[in-house]
């Protein structure tokens, strides 16, 4: 995997949380992650990536976190509902996706439109065997998120 | 392109002309250029002559003058219906023919005459340039010099009322001819001419079809040529003429005229662009080697950025190829252009694929040759690396100088057993990361975040590397464990196997034999033995075949049934197999052996009459005796027997013949079993 293909949602999502949110995310140490290494995110939004590579990057929330910046969006003090949460969510990820999608075209990359996935602990079926996936936690003064890229390997 | 805007220049310029032109061509169109030349003369007779006369008549009306007056204007009139032939009828050369014929016998009168203080002479000698003119050529020569003969006869006879003195009568005479002669002569050279200048428009006309036709056919090669071409001047300008292809390779249009070196400033490096412009200024300079500058051409093959509105910058792979011409006297540079991106792209892809593909190679290559136990160890090993490095990642403590140093430390090691081990492409890796972090830490002391990103990225190809060499593992193991399943499918394998050997030998040597299976158990076959029973059972049909089975009419005739039979038995007792096999062919006949041991000079020494006839079946076994009398692909070298004979011995076994002669030939064959 080049970093080349993955600095550009790393960049967009610090951009869009901070435009959106005024919260400046802190990007903690990346690591790697196992196709089956468990989590505890409640909520993720899956981006499909094909081309020159061919993956999947998933940002991954906690709902606390999701009512959070909902409410910081709506400016409505009270923690709005259930599908407002998963609107914003849908949002905010839908434009990380266009933001980053601009800084792949050169590399000849499309991206799909992302879909959200409910439910604590919930699997996401990571593609292929070989494929490896890098983990960045993020950290917010109002509670961490997460951006997971998995991208086929092509060797330089 | 602009050759149409020219010709509506043209057709404007001609309007305003046109009005003139009209009265003077009498509105026809079409006119062949003599005919046009005609037309045009008697038009602007015409009109210059008409109030000229007109005025006469109204001084000579005015003086009195009413014959003189009247003269005039008969002729002013003539002229005026000639105007109006000429325009509105339109056989007019009829018209024309009509009117010059009255116009005979009208200016004979006035001539005759003498109307009009005798301006009748002055119409008589204008006549003929009228008849030239009108009726032109041959006609109008007739006709004035018809008219001539007839006046001067006139004037010259008893008849003439006319008070001139001789000479002046002469000099009528001779001015007339004098013009007449004039007359024709113009006509002559107007006409010629004219002709000439139609050949002329002709040929230019045809011309001009031809160069059209091939500049079409360039346009066309220009517009679609995948390639794009153009010309540079001395001034390294480009020229108009370049093949459409020419825009969208380089992304810039209207070319034409631009100095071909700002087409690229800013676009390749700026040393390729100062040597692009010292190679193109040799072109310019004599005595240089066409050869030696195609090899030192700097735009062979370069990367040059374009512009494009969707996606902004891409870099596109470009191959230039220049060459000296000359059109005329001047020399240009001739440039080819041509966009390989595309190529070159599948060439780094296919590049990649090969090492990819060599870096399996080489992994599987180790697996299988390296101790299992030691690739296990390294693989456990380097998992447990990867684990620790992802512990200290996720243990976000912000110290990354600590971090940077432990993660090198680590990496190291893997790359150290996987030296070991003849991983090669894994630790080239693994270097490589080693290498960035040494870099980082000498010129910064620690990592920055994006540079752990990196390391992170790097580092998940060496674990997807250890994910294939354990799956890889699996499979061949797995492919093991598959073939030692086949176990038990290896029974109906060694039947199958016979009965194909017997099916092959028999088309081979078109002999007819079948397989009779008593009590042949092929489960008694340990998995051990079941190579060299294959191979003892293949050569013993084999020999059967192409040896022992006579052919249908021989059976026949003795009595035997039309197909052979070969009978296989096996039993299993103490520990001992034995396979029997007997073929009703022929038999073995010590005597033939003895015969054919005589003359093969291995065995010819031997003592024939001392030996039993067992130890004279077994010469069979003997490398080199052979009792068939050729040699063919499925017998006939003498080598078969004595290769089955001592496999079976190296298994700890024993094979037997038997014969009776004329009637059977059988074999044992014994193994031990565990």
């Amino acid at each position: 995997m080049d970093i080349k293909y993955i600095t550009p949602f790393v960049d967009a999502t610090r951009h869009i949380i901070k435009d959106f949110f005024d919260v400046e995310p802190e990007p903690l140490n990346p690591y790697l992650m196992k196709r089956d290494d468990p989590h505890r995110w409640e909520i993720s939004a899956v981006i499909g990536i094909a081309g020159e590579t061919r993956g999947v990057v998933v940002l991954s929330f906690y709902e606390d976190l999701a009512y959070t910046l909902t409410k910081k969006l709506t400016g409505v003090e009270v923690d709005g509902t259930e599908s407002d949460m998963v609107d914003t969510i849908g949002e905010v990820v839908n434009i990380v996706a266009g933001n980053a999608k601009k800084g792949l075209e050169q590399f000849k990359l499309v991206i799909s439109l992302p879909s959200i996935i409910r439910g604590e602990g919930h699997h996401i079926a990571w593609p292929g065997t070989g494929v490896p996936i890098i983990g960045i936690p993020f950290k917010t003064p109002y509670g961490e998120f997460h951006l997971s890229v998995g991208l086929e390997n092509i060797i330089k | 392109m602009s050759s149409n805007s020219n010709t509506d220049e043209i057709e404007k310029k001609r309007g305003n002309g046109n009005i003139l032109e009209n009265i003077l061509t009498s509105g026809r169109q079409n006119l062949s250029l003599a005919d046009r030349a005609r037309f045009m003369i008697m038009n602007a007779a015409v009109l210059v002559a008409s109030p000229i006369l007109l005025f006469f008549a109204w001084r000579s009306f005015a003086e009195g003058n009413w014959q003189t007056s009247l003269a005039d204007l008969g002729i002013a009139f003539m002229l005026t219906i000639t105007f109006l032939f000429m325009r509105f009828v339109k056989f007019n050369r009829f018209a024309n023919l009509l009117n010059v014929s009255v116009g005979i016998f009208y200016f004979s009168y006035l001539f005759m005459s003498g109307t009009a203080e005798q301006s009748g002479t002055l119409w008589f000698i204008s006549f003929c340039l009228i008849s030239t003119f009108l009726l032109g050529g041959v006609l109008g020569a007739v006709y004035s010099l018809v008219f001539w003969l007839v006046n001067i006869a006139y004037l010259f006879s008893p008849l003439c009322i006319l008070n001139y003195s001789f000479s002046y009568k002469l000099r009528i005479a001779l001015v007339y001819l004098f013009a007449f002669i004039f007359a024709q002569a113009f006509d002559y050279v107007r006409r010629n001419s004219q002709k000439q200048l139609e050949k002329i428009n002709e040929k230019l006309a045809k011309t001009t079809d031809n160069l059209s036709a091939e500049k079409n056919q360039t346009d066309a090669i220009m517009d679609n040529i995948s390639e794009g071409l153009f010309l540079l001047n001395q001034d390294l300008k480009v020229e108009e003429k370049y093949s459409h292809a020419l825009e969208e390779i380089l992304n810039e249009s209207k070319l034409d005229q631009r100095e071909f070196l700002s087409i690229f400033s800013n676009r390749i490096p700026e040393k390729d662009w100062q040597a692009t412009k010292d190679y193109l200024e040799m072109f310019f300079t004599h005595r240089v080697n066409p050869e030696l500058l195609k090899e030192i051409n700097p735009l062979s093959s370069i990367d040059v950025s374009c512009r494009s509105e969707t996606l902004g910058t891409k870099i596109k792979t470009l191959e230039f190829d220049f060459n000296r011409v000359s059109i005329g006297s001047e020399n240009l540079i001739l440039g080819t252009v041509k966009d390989v991106t595309a190529r070159k792209e599948l060439e780094v892809k296919l590049k990649d694929e090969e090492i990819r593909n060599r870096q399996q190679m080489e992994n599987l290559f180790q697996i299988i040759h390296v101790e299992p136990a030691l690739m296990e160890e390294f693989l456990v090993d380097t998992e447990a690396e990867l684990e620790a490095i992802n512990d200290q990642l996720k243990n976000n403590d912000g110290d990354y100088t600590f971090l940077s140093h432990s993660l090198y430390q680590s990496v190291h090691a893997i790359k150290g057993n996987a030296l070991l081990l003849g991983l090669n492409s894994l630790a080239k890796k693994a270097h490589k990361i080693e290498d960035s972090i040494a870099r980082e830490l000498r010129d910064n002391g620690t990592m920055t975040w994006d540079h752990l990103l990196d390391f992170t990225a790097k580092l998940s190809s060496i674990q997807s590397d250890v994910i294939e060499i354990r799956s890889l593992i699996e499979k061949v193991k797995a492919f093991q464990m598959q073939a030692g399943n086949q176990g038990r499918e290896r029974v109906e394998l060694l039947l199958r196997t016979i009965e194909k050997a017997l099916d092959k030998a028999g088309r081979e040597q078109n002999r007819q034999a079948k397989l009779v299976l008593n009590d042949f158990d092929p489960d008694h076959i340990p998995h051990e033995h079941r190579k060299v029973v294959k191979d003892v059972l293949v050569q013993l049909i084999r020999n059967s075949v192409a040896h022992g089975i006579e052919p249908v009419e021989e059976r026949q005739s003795v009595g035997k049934a039309e197909l052979g039979e070969i009978l296989l038995t096996s039993s299993f007792s103490k520990g001992n197999l034995k396979i029997c096999y007997k073929d009703d062919g022929r038999g073995l006949s010590p005597q033939h052996i003895m015969e054919k041991a005589k003359v093969n000079e291995q065995f010819s020494h031997l003592d024939f009459s001392k030996m039993e006839a067992g130890q004279i079946l077994a010469l069979i076994f003997k490398p080199g005796f052979s009792t068939s009398g050729s040699v063919g692909m499925g017998a006939g070298r003498g080598m078969g027997m004595s290769l089955i004979k001592s496999r079976v011995e190296e298994k700890g076994g024993l094979l037997k013949v038997r014969s009776t002669p004329g009637k059977s030939t059988s074999f044992e064959i014994h193994l031990p079993v565990n």
